[in-house]
């Protein structure tokens, strides 16, 4: 975008939006928030933690390949925070940001992380800035930039009123920043009123819109939404440990797929709703669950999967102190108005057993699963059929001085009509150990075996993986210093024609170490981060090796 | 077919539930006392917290103010005339004041790393108290930050998909997950089989607590991977943001928006 182009787009900005006017407001707001941190029964905490990395590609493939950016690059992130009271008001803010000229970090070379400050008098609360309130699944689990207010008034038992207004955008130098940080002006505004009946039952009442700006499309296909949710949510829990939850959502979107002129705006109304019971008691815990959301629900600013109806069950059960079953089903289709070729039905049976002091051995626990991933019509409009088995089995155990953690798998893909005939074995193990020398010294030595087998029937290919290393970690206590170094090799050998070979060998050390001179810090700390990749392909010019060494500091005080 | 899955769920849960006793406390505490002077409802900073749930986690930073407060209710089949609390497992004692509703509010400064052993006395013109031992609850204040609780439950995640271990990824993910968490599970196993050597640096942009269960967390992230079909290395970069659930000081993913980290090759 050009700077002509970038200033068009400031322009566009609503009134408040604008950097001047802004920034003015937002230090204003800081300033009030802070000022109450110099009276009594008030604390302020900062961070800070600086690292410079140096990173080294070399290797015809590391342009393509490699996810580190070369030279010298630093990054710096600065929290500052602090809580008190003031009469009867309570407060807390948070602000920070982020440095970096690392691209691979952030496009920003300086930019905001956190403006929040929040304060309440028990009744009365007010957020502004970084702002999160959920007011349920369907209606709102957004952050916004703006702010909040609340009314709740515990001892009389008032209904609990929450008003949100903000913007929804990723970051705050998007309001301000350049080309880069640029997102579609999304306002979001929402209503909740929740009363708790008794203390066994509540229920909500929310209403939320979120409004995008049609100037502000990032790309000519962005779709721009105007949609209203009104949601009702209630818990009741007619004994103890009983209850059941129940939302419904009622959805109205306007859509503007694109901003081609031929395309027309789309109006949808859908519904959601789900309800749910769960049990708890002796040695049992059940749940259950059903799910409907049409295909035309929207839920810009909650969560929600449209075109869907589910079911979904799951039973714990403690069988003997020893042993633990869980068993679950989970069912799901689309196509609710028929609007598909095909309908997908989804059935995952599983079920798992957990076993403690496993042949006697105290230390011994073990985990055995099944699931079953059956799918009729597999979604694709094919009505093809897919039947899928996952059994895993892991046991950790301690063997003397030596802690295990052994994990074998074994899955058979299965896709009807010769799509698909897979098998695919998974199994690792890793070995760690703790060992005092004195008082003064600890050395924590690590092992790792691992791999992957895939076995493709259908085009009769095998994948093979191997990943083996070994790491030693040091702990000087006096010191208060800890080491800990790893090298190993990953390799991945392949059959199939035209496909590439490749073996990683790495190797990675690093240092933590708390000097006397930051012992005023509660968190001051030095350290040291390096590793070393050497990627080598069979076709040559992909290999690469990427080295890095960071040095940081880190401070909370 | 879909009716007689709905059956069958239903007829299975009515049974379970059949089989389910009332927490064991609940049961003895009421048949030693039936009229006894005891708690409607309590809430610990604004969350209820039923008479089973005897342990609370908190973050100090979520507090407001840096106080832990505390509301309750007395059940009206008594009239309270004193109710005390105390923080320190009876140690000590404070009178709070209750109002005509029988309900009653306290506050205390609580500080980083430090457990309260909370019990809650209430006495009646006759000089009856209620079951004091059931009103307990552990308060501990954590000693870490959020944005260091959210840096470690992400590196925890981060680890796990990294070394391909499912189920210590998945223990990760809150079982309420928004996306449903068996359909994730199968996205995140599909990445494990079609990727080799995953590697995943990030920044967190912001993270915004919500003061109540959940804090958004919004970052962003660079990873590279090798494609196991075609044996080539890739790389990419987005910025996601993840809501993680806090259940007594423990972060569980709770739901995903935007360029999803995990899970993102089906």
């Amino acid at each position: 975008m050009t700077s002509a182009n970038a200033e068009k787009c400031l322009r566009n900005l609503p009134v408040g939006m604008r950097p001047a006017s802004l920034v003015p407001l937002l230090l204003i707001s800081i300033l009030v928030l802070m000022a109450p941190a110099y009276a009594a029964d008030n604390e302020v905490h900062f961070s800070n933690e600086f690292a410079y990395t140096y990173n080294d590609i070399t290797g015809p493939g590391g342009d393509d390949s490699s996810s580190l950016t070369r030279g010298f690059r630093y990054l710096n992130i600065f929290g500052f925070m602090g809580n008190g009271t003031v009469k009867e008001l309570e407060y807390n803010f948070n602000l920070g940001f982020k440095a970096t000229d690392d691209r691979r970090n952030d496009v920003a070379t300086f930019s905001p992380t956190n403006i929040q400050g929040r304060m309440t008098n028990k009744i009365h609360t007010v957020n502004a800035g970084d702002t999160f309130e959920s007011f349920s699944q369907y209606s709102l689990s957004t952050a916004v930039k703006g702010a909040s207010y609340r009314y709740f008034n515990e001892q009389k038992n008032s209904p609990e009123i929450t008003m949100v207004y903000g913007y929804v955008l990723p970051r705050w130098d998007t309001i301000w920043g350049g080309v880069e940080t640029r997102a579609i002006e999304r306002t979001a505004y929402g209503m909740r009123i929740k009363q708790n009946f008794s203390p066994n039952i509540w229920a909500g009442i929310s209403y939320v819109q979120a409004k995008d700006r049609p100037g502000t499309r990032i790309m000519s296909t962005d779709p721009i939404y105007d949609s209203n949710n009104y949601t009702v949510d209630a818990e009741y829990k007619p004994i103890p440990g009983l209850a059941f939850r129940g939302e419904f959502s009622t959805s109205r979107t306007t859509v503007s797929p694109t901003s081609l002129a031929a395309q027309n705006e789309e109006r949808t109304h859908g519904t959601a709703s789900r309800i749910e019971a769960v049990g708890e008691g002796g040695p049992s815990r059940v749940s259950l669950e059903y799910e409907r959301v049409s295909t035309e629900f929207q839920s810009i600013l909650g969560s929600a999967t449209p075109d869907r109806e589910k079911i979904k069950s799951k039973w714990r059960y403690t069988m003997t102190k020893n042993i633990m079953l869980n068993l679950g089903l989970l069912w799901f289709r689309d196509n609710l108005d028929g609007q598909k070729a095909y309908r997908t039905d989804s059935y995952t049976p599983e079920a798992g057993f957990t076993f403690k002091n496993l042949l006697g051995r105290q230390s011994a626990t073990a985990d055995l699963a099944y699931r079953y991933d059956r799918k009729f019509g597999a979604g694709n409009g094919s009505g093809i059929s897919t039947a899928d088995h996952m059994t895993t089995l892991n046991y950790r155990d301690r063997f003397g001085p030596v802690d295990s953690d052994a994990n074998v798998g074994y899955t058979i893909y299965s896709t009807e009509r010769d799509q698909r005939q897979a098998k695919e074995y998974t199994y690792n193990l890793s070995l760690n150990s703790r060992h005092e020398i004195g008082e003064a010294y600890v050395v924590k030595p690590v092992v790792y075996l691992g791999g992957m087998t895939s076995r493709d029937d259908l085009a009769l290919e095998t994948d093979r993986i191997y990943e083996y290393s070994f790491g030693m970690g040091f702990e000087l206590l006096k010191l208060k210093l800890n080491s800990d170094f790893r090298i190993g090799q990953n390799v991945l050998e392949k059959t199939a024609a035209g496909t590439d070979n490749s073996t990683k060998t790495f190797g990675s050390f690093n240092v933590y170490y708390r000097p006397p001179f930051l012992k005023k810090f509660n968190e001051g700390m030095l350290y040291l981060r390096s590793f070393v990749n050497d990627f080598r392909f069979s076709t040559q010019s992909r290999s690469f090796r990427e080295n890095s060494v960071t040095l940081g500091v880190n401070l909370q005080y | 077919m879909r009716k007689l899955i709905s059956g069958i769920s239903c007829i299975v849960f009515l049974l379970l539930m059949c089989h389910i006793d009332g927490p064991a406390e609940l049961s003895a505490a009421s048949a030693e006392k039936p009229d006894e002077i005891r708690l409607e409802y309590l809430y610990i900073n604004k969350k209820m917290t039923p008479e089973t749930e005897k342990k609370i986690t908190l973050f100090r930073e979520l507090l407001s103010g840096g106080r832990v407060s505390i509301t309750g209710k007395i059940a009206d089949t008594a009239k309270a005339k004193a109710v005390e609390v105390s923080i320190d497992n009876k140690s000590t004692w404070r009178k709070v004041r209750s109002t005509k509703k029988n309900t009653f509010r306290y506050s205390f400064r609580a500080e980083k790393g430090a457990t309260y052993g909370l019990l809650i006395r209430i006495t009646d013109a006759k000089g009856n108290t209620n079951n004091i031992e059931n009103t307990f609850k552990g308060i501990t204040i954590l000693d870490r930050s959020l944005y260091n609780a959210v840096g470690d439950a992400l590196n925890s995640m981060i680890e796990a998909y990294q070394g391909k271990a499912l189920g210590s990824f998945m223990a990760c993910v809150d079982g309420s997950f928004t996306g449903e968490k068996v359909e994730y599970e199968k996205s995140v196993q599909n990445d494990f089989s079609a990727l080799n050597d995953i590697i995943i640096h990030y920044t967190l942009n912001s993270v915004t607590p919500d003061y109540k269960d959940k804090v958004s967390v919004a970052l962003n992230f660079d990873r590279s991977y090798t494609v196991v079909k075609t044996g080539k290395r890739r790389s990419d970069e987005g910025s996601t943001v993840m809501i993680f659930r806090i259940d007594n000081g423990k972060l569980s993913l709770y739901s995903v928006r935007g360029q999803p980290l995990f899970g993102f090759t089906k």
